[in-house]
Parts: C-alpha cells; structure tokens; sequence
C-alpha cells in the first residue's frame, strides 16, 4: 500500500522535525478524540455535524454535539498524502478538477465506501451539514447523507474599514454594521434550532457564554504568541509546526483541553525565545506565506533555511486566531455572529486582506512573501506589498491536493526569488 | 429572414452595440442606472424615471489592468468589468448597481477607487439581495430593497410611489408576455437558438418601450416549423450567456437550441410579479426567488425549472455548459446529468470556453459528433 507508507514517512518525518512537546501531546489528543468519535458515531449512533470553517462550533460544543470542520479534515487527508487519491477519485465521480477540493475531500472520504484505507478511520454519514450557501459540495453532502442542511448567507460589505483588526475586538457593531450582524443572529438561531432537534437537548446560553468566553481566552494565548515570534531577535519556532498545532486546538476551541493546549503553546515558544533557541541561527531573510496552507507539504517551509537562512515566520492561521475570532461582549449569540459575518472574507477582500498584510509584514519585520495565485483578493495583497518595497513570490498551489507544481519546481522558484529579488535588496541596504 | 421588415434589426442592434441605447439617453440628460447581474428589479428604476441598461463584459479583449490587479482564478467577466470601471467606459452612468453574485466586483471597485486609480467610476451600489427562501434572511432582504430604492432616488430625486410602480409592473407583464409567446414560437421551430437569444437579451440593453415595440414585431413575423427538422437541445449553463458564441457553435454544429436555463434566454422573462402583493413587495418577491442566478437556495427551486423543461417532448437532448471559470454548478451536474438521462434525453458536456475561438472550434467538433452519435442511436434497430 504505497500511500499507507507515504504516510509512514511522513509521519517519521514529522517526528523528527518536531519541536514542541504540545504538538505531540495534541497530535495524540487528537488521535483519541478521533477514536471516541468513531465509538460514538460509528458504534453508537450517535449523530454529528460537519461544517465548514465558517461555523460557529462554540454552538455544538455547547450541545455537545460531536462535529467536523470539512477543510480541517481535508488537511488531514492531505497530511496523510491521501489528497491526489481522493481528488481523482472526486474526478472519477464526475466532478471536474476545476472545483475546489480544498473542503471536499471530506466529500469524497465519505462517497468512497470501497477504500478501507482512510485518514483516522474515516467518517461515518453526518446528520447535520452546516456552510456557507455557495458551498455546493457541503449541499450534495447532506443530500447523500440524508443529512439536515443549514446554510449560512454572509451579507455583503458596504463599509470597508481598512484597520479592520483593530476594531474587531471591542469595536465590531461599528465595524461590521447592526443590519449585516442581525442577519447573521437570524441564521444562527435557525442553526440553534435544527442543532437542538438532532442533539435532542435545548442550548443552554450560559454555558454558551462561559465557552465563547474561553475561546476569547484561548485566542488571546495564539495572540501572544503572535507577538513573541514577531518581536524575538530570530524565528523561535517553525511556521508548518505553528500552523499544525493551531489548527489542532481551534478545532476544539471552547473545551478546557484547547485552552490548557493554547497556554502550554504560548509557554513553549516563549521559553524557546526565551532561551535563544532559534529555528535557523543563522537567519537571513524573514519570509510571510499568504495563502491557504500547504496541508500536503509542510515540510515545504524549513527547506529554505541551511542554504538561505531564509525562514518563514508568518501565515493567515495563526494571525487570524486573534484578529478574526476574538470579539468581546455579554452577547454570545450576537458575538458570534459578528465573527462569522466575515470571517475568512477579510482576508481576501481587496483593501482589506492587503492591509492587514501589509501591517503583519511590518509587525514581522518581513522580507519577503510567497502567495498563493489561487486565492481570491491575493494580487491586490501582492500589488500592495511590493509597491511598499515587500518583494512577493505568486505560485498556483492547492493546499490540499496536487495540482499546481510539483515540489523540485516549486524549491527552483522560491530559490531563485531569494537570490534575484531579497538578495540584492540585502546587498543594497 | 428579411431583418429590415421583423424587428429583428432593432433588436441586433442593441444587443451589439450595448451601450448605445444609454449614450443617446445621456445626450436627453436621462438618468442612466447600469446593473451587473440578473437579480435587479428593473421596474424599480423606470419608475423613478431612470433608464436601467445592463452592463455585461466584452470578451475576448486584453485586460492588461486586471491582470496587474486580479488574480487568475477570478472570472474572465469579472476582470473584464473592472478593465471597464478603471478605464471609464462606465462613466456615463448615474449609477452602477452590482447584484451579490457580483460582490468581488464591488470590491475590486471600490478598493481601486479608493487608491485614486479609477476616478472615472461612477458611484456604486451593492444591492446585496440573498436568493433564498428562508425567514431568518427576509427582513435583511425588504432592509436591501429599501437601501436600493434610496440609492436610485438619490441620483433620479424621485421616490416612485406605487401607482408608479404598479405601472412599471404592468408594462414588464406584457413585455413577459411577448418573450413567453417567443419561447413557445422556439418549441416549434420557429427561429434559431442565437436569434432568440438576441431577442430575449435586446430587452436589457433598450428602453422598454422601444423594446416592446420590436419584439412585438418579431413574434408578429414567425412561423413554426421555419427551421429545418435538426435535434432541440436544451443548455444547462454555468455561467450567464450575455453573448451568443455557445448557441452559435451548436448551431453550426447542427443542433437547434429550443431553451436554455438562464437569465439571458428562456428564463429572462420569468414569472408573473405576484398580483396579491403590494408592488414593492411583489417586486422583492421576484427578484429573490425568480431571477436565475446561481444564488438561489433551496436547490429544489433553483432547479424546477431544469427538471420540468428538461422532459419536455420538444427536448431531444441535454447540453451542459461548463466552461473553465465554473466553481459551483460541477458539483450539480452528476445530478443533473443522470436526472436528465432517466428523462431518456442524451447529454453532452461542453468544459470548453466559447467566448474564444479555439473553444467555440472545440465545441462545434464535440458537438458534432455528440449530434451524430444521437442520429446513429436513434436510427439503430
């Protein structure tokens, strides 16, 4: 079975690139959560939801509702080197490769009843779908699986605040206007609603307020991280590990483990700076990825650093924990409406996904980006970090499959961006 | 055909040349609304006394100032539009109106303005309307009909009142009238597929009165049973069909293109607005759950009118368009396609763009064969 030993080697090699205790431990919370899921779901029947990203969880945790996060799953399959396999399977489905696999391949997981070699065991059939309105394959999800759908319309911007994160925190009925928040508050009791019937147990809203109130905890820790790896003389930890272990935690976000996790994160890469251990002593150049993340291929980001002294020392996943998700208030409904009413979309909306950009680039002390030419709004974010003398490397990738370029390419081109566009800026300071 | 003597002329000449409708109103110092997108409610701007125009790409052209600011994986249509906004060839109008399935558009806009790089542009409106029938979006939607109706009394200072409206309501009624009889005359024959779509697409590019004057004209000229005996295909689309390539290279290939699934064709006339509403309300009312967009939800509704045409006895086969800029309707069309299929109606998928020449090349050969491979099943014992 080639992929199952792929992922042997790729699990070998994650072990010995490892450089936190808390991402072993969470990799094996994670394998354990996986496990119970399975007892619950598959042995018990008990029924579960799956989501996109956009989705407010913290209203399932509160129920106790098992749940699944489609594109989290899918950087697993990815992880697991299973993606080309799932995304040709998707093809032979009929469904052309123009379309995003980036959540599908939780889709796929579950169409492929014959392949007894899946990520975690596979997924059984959900009994509630929830996303974004536009997201056909979460729709032809709940319909092969029977499953009730809740969809999610996000309103339309009209007001664009450039400085959008500072005012997300405490300032966001200003920032994302009373109508569009109203619309959201409609949609989430209508997901209360229909969450409550499968769960079969009404939502308690303070217990909903006291897990709001830990995630709010929780992404203060990932912001306090943020700001030691961008004040620390050099990198202290390695972005692939960062992104990883961030995504782990929010997808439990609201639970006390998350919360323990994302404080002995915090611990962890302060005391690496702390103690001077640097991911590259020799550090040259400090790299920002803008992009949906290279689930397939994490190991992508440290190849860099013995012959360049190049590190990458920043992506969306960990900066848009605290600029997306924070929001303070005695409302956790209308709280967390406000987040979902454009999370993600901030990052792309042009003028404001460049923005933001270019003030991480600044806070990083960044010399360099690479982006992602498949995500929406990124040229303006290249336009703007280039024209405030940031050089940006654009490359076709898919962050979950194998499209785009292969790996030698992909090496080639990020060299020759170092030694033509950030050396010579090097050079001429 | 003689054009001189059907209407067909006037209606040509719109749809070619889009926006010479809206510079002659200009000159008469008309108010000018232009709307990107299907689900806009063109009554609500005739009533206040503005000529709403659609505003479609011209494909095919170089779009050197997208390309700097807009990714690959956006829309050709889309970066086509903002070429047009940062160069001013909007700037004639009072107005620009983007419907939500447009939302990158507004953004890419506004944010060049912003930048000082597009000072041509004319003020715009997101009109932000969601497609779906739920309760807990309906206040959202009367709160963006009523930001619309602001919009457009803001550069027309006239808020219609429902006599008005009930007026523009009337005239859009006979207008459906005459693009219904069209779509009958189409079932039996009675004209090509691009004919017809340049006579249900002339209409967003005339003032309705001009308009009415012409289809009139054209129905009044055709005769079933005009077009030779060729298969009827029926077109699923995944993107909007403001141009004629596609029905054009099917034809060409042979086949004859009796309706299609889209705003530009067959569904540009839609229901009738609800009489038992008021006139606002009605108009919300369509514009949400008729107008053909993508964006409607439950897929139940957004697909009734596929699943009751698509058995009709007229169709004999099912073409689905899927160029390379789709990202929604591929995962629809396994769906589709075996629903057509157990109708007994042959399918073909086209993935290839028809706005190019290489494209429209592909489709004519795919086409063909697709209309031979047909013959030869039908004609086999």
């Amino acid at each position: 079975m080639t992929k199952t030993v792929d992922a042997e080697s790729s699990r070998a090699r994650r072990e010995d690139s490892t450089q936190l205790e808390v991402s072993r431990a969470a990799r094996a919370y994670q394998r354990e959560w996986f496990a119970t899921l399975r007892r619950e779901v598959f042995e018990e029947g008990r029924p579960y939801a799956i989501s996109g990203p956009t989705v407010p969880h913290e209203i399932w945790e509160a129920l106790d509702l098992p749940f699944i996060t489609d594109v989290w799953y899918s950087g697993l399959v990815a992880a697991k080197q299973q993606g080309a396999y799932y995304s040709s399977y998707l093809a032979r489905q009929g469904f052309h490769e123009g379309l995003s696999r980036y959540g599908a391949l939780t889709l796929a997981v579950i169409m492929d009843e014959q392949n007894p070699d899946k990520p975690w065991g596979g997924l059984p059939k959900p009994a509630l779908v929830c996303s974004n309105s536009e997201d056909r394959s979460a729709q032809l999800l709940a319909r092969m699986s029977g499953a009730a759908y809740v969809p999610l319309e996000t309103p339309s911007l009209r007001v664009l605040h450039p400085n959008w994160w500072s005012m997300s925190r405490w300032q966001w009925e200003d920032l994302d206007e009373p109508f569009r928040i109203d619309v959201m508050v409609e949609q989430l009791k209508e997901l209360v609603a229909v969450s409550e019937r499968i769960a079969g147990r009404k939502l308690d809203y303070e217990r909903l307020a006291e897990i709001v109130d830990r995630v709010n905890r929780q992404e203060e820790y990932f912001d306090e991280i943020r700001t030691i790896i961008a004040r620390a003389p050099k990198l202290p930890v390695r972005v692939g590990e960062v992104m990883s272990q961030v995504m782990r935690i929010q997808w439990h976000r609201g639970t006390e483990w998350a919360l323990d996790a994302a404080r002995a994160f915090r611990d962890e890469v302060q005391q690496r700076a702390d103690a001077g251990q640097w991911v590259c002593p020799n550090e040259q150049y400090r790299l920002m990825y803008v992009g949906q993340g290279l689930w397939s291929n994490l190991d992508f980001f440290t190849e860099f650093e013995q012959r360049y002294g190049a590190v990458f020392v920043r992506s969306n996943y960990l900066s848009i924990a605290s600029d997306g998700y924070l929001r303070y208030g005695n409302d956790p409904l209308r709280a967390l409406a406000s987040r979902y009413v454009t999370m993600s979309e901030q990052m792309h909306i042009p003028g404001l996904g460049s923005a933001w950009a270019l003030h991480e680039a600044r806070e990083h002390r960044i010399d360099g980006g690479l982006s992602n030419a498949g995500w929406w709004g990124g040229r303006m974010t290249t336009v703007a970090l280039e024209e405030a003398g940031i050089p940006v490397l654009e490359f076709p990738l898919d962050p979950v499959g194998e499209k785009g370029l292969d790996d030698r390419r992909m090496r080639e081109m990020v060299a020759e961006f170092i030694e033509t566009r950030l050396a010579p800026l090097r050079q001429g300071a | 055909m003689n054009d001189a003597i059907t209407g067909l002329t006037d209606l040509k000449r719109a749809y070619e040349n889009r926006n010479a409708t809206s510079l002659a109103a200009k000159l008469d110092a008309r108010t000018i609304i232009g709307y990107v997108g299907a689900a806009f409610p063109r009554e609500l701007a005739l009533a206040a006394d503005a000529l709403p125009i659609a505003i479609t790409p011209q494909l095919g052209r170089p779009t050197p100032t997208a390309d700097h600011y807009i990714e690959p994986v956006v829309s050709a249509e889309i970066r086509d539009l903002f070429e047009s906004g940062v160069v001013g060839e909007f700037a004639h109008l009072d107005l620009l109106v983007i419907t939500r399935p447009y939302a990158k558009l507004y953004y890419y806009l506004k944010e060049i303005y912003r930048q000082g790089r597009a000072p041509r542009l004319p003020p715009l409106h997101m009109f932000d309307l969601m497609q779906s029938r739920r309760d807990a979006v309906a206040t959202y939607n009367e709160g963006r009909m009523r930001d619309l109706v602001d919009a457009i009394a803001r550069v027309t200072n006239k808020r219609p009142d429902d006599n008005e409206l009930a007026r523009e309501i009337a005239r859009s009624r006979r207008i459906r009238g005459l693009q219904q009889r069209l779509q009958d005359l189409r079932w039996q024959r009675a004209l090509t597929g691009v004919d017809a779509l340049i006579a249900f697409g002339a209409g967003a590019f005339l003032d309705p009165q001009a308009y009415e004057a012409a289809l009139s004209e054209f129905v009044g000229t055709l005769a079933s049973g005009a077009i030779p005996d060729r298969p009827r295909w029926l077109v699923v689309t995944s993107e909007p069909l403001s141009h004629s390539s596609l029905h054009r290279a099917l034809e060409q290939a042979g086949g004859l293109v009796v309706a299609e699934d889209d705003a530009w064709g067959s569904r540009a006339s839609g229901e009738d607005r609800p009489t038992h509403l008021l006139p606002m309300q009605a108009l919300l009312h369509a514009t949400c759950f008729d107008a053909a967009t993508g964006q409607v939800f439950p897929a139940e509704l957004r697909e009734a009118w596929f699943e009751s045409h698509v058995i009709k006895p007229e169709v004999d086969a099912v073409i689905f368009y899927i160029p390379p800029s789709d990202h929604q309707v591929g995962w629809d069309y396994p769906r589709l396609k075996a629903f057509a299929e157990h109708a007994g109606k042959p399918t073909l998928l086209i993935r290839h763009d028809a706005r190019t020449e290489h494209g429209s090349t592909q489709i004519r050969a795919e086409a063909s064969a697709f209309r031979d491979a047909c013959a030869a099943r039908t004609t086999s014992p």
